[in-house]
């Protein structure tokens, strides 16, 4: 579980305090989690009535689910029994660029076929580049390059389409 | 038999059968060689690109790219010391004290013909087991495939992680994430919550984009820019002499017999092969004592048994329709993808494409020959790239490569959330390997399992009292059994 602390400021959270062990904890309760409501919800499987005798629908997902939710608590006992193996940290320095970078991956999933792919992408990776820790210049000239080499590896040689309105209204 | 091998050569009289051969493994060098990128990696990202290419060519582009990056992982590992794959570790232990001691170019003279010598003999094994283990198989119906996916699926996820209980936990979320969309026998909907981009269930591409591009691309940003790779020391171009390259013919001859065969086993993979091989190296030597400090014996021994892998893990893929490592996981779902369905049928119904892999094999080892004797420097400059400019670099790929397969956002939707997904599997200790298994191996599973119920008057009783598959399914157990035994034999040497 992740440890917090009291500090004069009130509880502060930092996930990179967060144990292996505790991280199964977490992996354990969200399998579960997923046990149950996968369960439930393979109850509103619609089945088609036919001639043919065939199983449900639900039988094969339910029998997945049955056994994520037996081997799930089966590493719940492992790791309360094997607290030396489960030691160690599991985020490491810079966790924080993962959310960020996530919103960026699917602003650009927004965006693309709005303001076009050229735009979108151009955009996503100078701001990825920066994240990464390159140089603002350098983030803008390799952003720059990348298109066109899009343009002429995807677009002109593999002939892929993607959106490029927004280049067309110019 | 031979109008099928004239049928495979045919093939290689088109200009893009061979520039995808030679770009394959080109690639596959590279993607080999950089830290962090690893096979599967480069093989999902390349198959968006290959829907132009004829089918044929698309096989041969993506096992040249499995050929290459087998063999690129020793050139980082021998040069600076930081192997690109985990097999190119084993290499390193004798590679770089030879680089330290200015043997720069006989060690890479080792790898290169090493590793060509392994991809050889294990493709003539593919060539000569493959055929008549196919012919076994046609007798196949679904209780003997249901227990060949069991079989599969339990073996991989004990043996390919090291946690037993986390393996089957990957194999059982990965044939999860399958259920989504129409249910094959029924046509009902299941998981997919009214959105009709999942009727057709998650798109294989972009599952394959999430877990190896997607995830790897958070871990880079995670662990903070690394320094690009730098040589501490001027390399020595002087290459070995074929003649001496031929005195370690016992080694060659051992490691790629045992390559090969660990290949075959799913889930034991390149670099269990590459240990293997390194250890009856040693013990058979006549100078033990200079393994670890750089010995041409030891690179010898990882190098061809870790090319050797290819051909062996090519058996049960193309015969039987298994993969047993990640990167034979992305081929089958690139096959299924051009409607090749793996089997014993293939060898059948379209002979051409069988042989001409097996033909494309064998020259894409020789293209590797050519392309490791002669490129070793540029593979080095290539690989300098920083991680931090590689990361964003593989995820505008990766998107334009999930797109461009439907021409639709939901692809690219599902490719990040299996990327997060992924990326939390791998930070909670969970094999990925597994999962991608699971995943491609789904519907053989579910489609044999209910049709063998149906025909069943027994219940799951058939599949004990049909021979083969009660085989299958003994040696699945046998296998989770040998990892339950380690794993508590592990918690008394811990507490001891």
């Amino acid at each position: 579980m992740a440890e917090q602390e009291s500090s004069d400021s009130g509880w502060r959270f930092d996930v990179r305090r967060l144990s292996k062990r505790g991280g199964d904890m977490i992996a354990v309760a969200g399998l579960v989690v997923l046990g149950v409501y996968g369960w439930i919800e393979a109850g509103n499987f619609v089945e088609e009535t036919g001639m043919v005798r065939t199983l449900s629908p639900a039988f094969f997902p339910r029998t997945l689910l049955a056994g994520l939710v037996i081997f799930a608590l089966l590493l719940l006992i492992n790791g309360l029994v094997r607290k030396a193996a489960s030691e160690g940290q599991i985020f490491q320095q810079y966790w924080y660029k993962i959310p960020v970078a996530t919103v960026i991956m699917f602003a650009q999933a927004y965006l693309f076929e709005r303001i076009g792919a050229f735009p979108a992408i151009w955009l996503a990776l100078l701001l990825l580049l920066v994240l990464a820790g390159v140089r603002p210049l350098k983030s803008l000239l390799i952003a720059t390059g990348f298109l066109a080499f899009v343009y002429l590896f995807f677009i002109v040689f593999l002939g892929v389409r993607l959106p490029t309105e927004f280049l067309l209204k110019f | 038999m031979f109008e099928n091998w004239l049928l495979g050569v045919a093939h290689l009289g088109d200009w893009q059968v061979i520039l995808a051969m030679v770009f394959g493994v080109a690639l596959g060098i590279v993607v080999g060689a950089m830290p962090g990128l690893s096979g599967p990696t480069g093989l999902a990202l390349m198959i968006p690109f290959t829907y132009g290419l004829s089918p044929i060519a698309s096989v041969i582009l993506l096992i040249s790219i499995y050929v290459g990056a087998e063999y690129g992982g020793s050139i980082t590992a021998i040069t600076v010391n930081t192997p690109g794959t985990p097999s190119g570790a084993i290499t390193a232990i004798d590679g770089y004290p030879l680089t330290q001691q200015g043997q720069t170019g006989r060690a890479l003279s080792m790898s290169i013909l090493s590793s060509t010598s392994g991809g050889i003999f294990s493709a003539i094994a593919l060539i000569l087991f493959s055929v008549p283990l196919a012919q076994f198989a046609i007798a196949f119906g679904p209780v003997q495939y249901f227990a060949l996916g069991v079989f599969g699926l339990t073996i991989v996820a004990s043996l390919v992680s090291g946690n037993w209980l986390k393996g089957i936990i990957a194999v059982l979320i990965g044939l999860l994430i399958q259920t989504v969309g129409t249910d094959p026998m029924t046509g009902a909907f299941r998981y997919t919550f009214g959105q009709p981009a999942l009727w057709e269930g998650v798109s294989f591409i972009s599952a394959m984009l999430g877990l190896f591009a997607i995830s790897e691309v958070f871990r880079i940003l995670e662990v903070g820019v690394r320094s690009r790779l730098e040589a501490s020391h001027n390399f020595s171009s002087e290459r070995m002499p074929f003649r001496e390259f031929i005195s370690y013919w016992k080694c060659l001859l051992r490691s790629g017999v045992l390559g090969t065969f660990i290949g075959v086993i799913p889930g034991a993979g390149a670099a269990v092969g590459s240990i293997v091989a390194y250890n009856e190296a040693k013990r058979f030597s006549r100078h033990p004592e200079k393994f670890g400090k750089g010995t041409l014996e030891g690179v010898c021994a990882s190098e061809t048994a870790n090319n050797a892998t290819v051909g062996g893990a090519l058996v049960p893929l193309l015969t039987l329709g298994v993969p047993g490592s990640g990167s034979t996981a992305v081929l089958l779902g690139a096959l299924l993808l051009h409607n090749i369905q793996p089997g014993p049928l293939m060898f059948e119904d379209q002979p051409d494409i069988v042989f001409g892999i097996f033909t494309a094999l064998l020259l894409a080892n020789v293209v590797m020959l050519v392309l490791g004797v002669y490129g070793v420097r540029f593979w080095l400059l290539v690989v300098r790239i920083s991680p931090a400019i590689l990361a964003p670099l593989i995820f505008s790929v990766a998107f334009i490569g999930a797109y461009s397969t439907g021409g639709n956002i939901a692809d690219v939707a599902v490719m990040l959330v299996i990327g997060l997904l992924g990326y939390l599997l791998r930070k909670f200790g969970f094999p990925l390997v597994p999962v991608v298994i699971g995943l491609v191996l789904a519907d053989m599973v579910e489609i044999s399992l209910r049709r063998a119920l149906i025909i069943s008057d027994s219940g799951f009783w058939i599949f004990l009292t049909d021979p083969i598959s009660a085989t299958l399914i003994g040696l699945a157990a046998a296998s989770l059994a040998y990892s339950i035994i380690q794993d508590v034999r592990g918690r008394r040497r811990t507490t001891a």
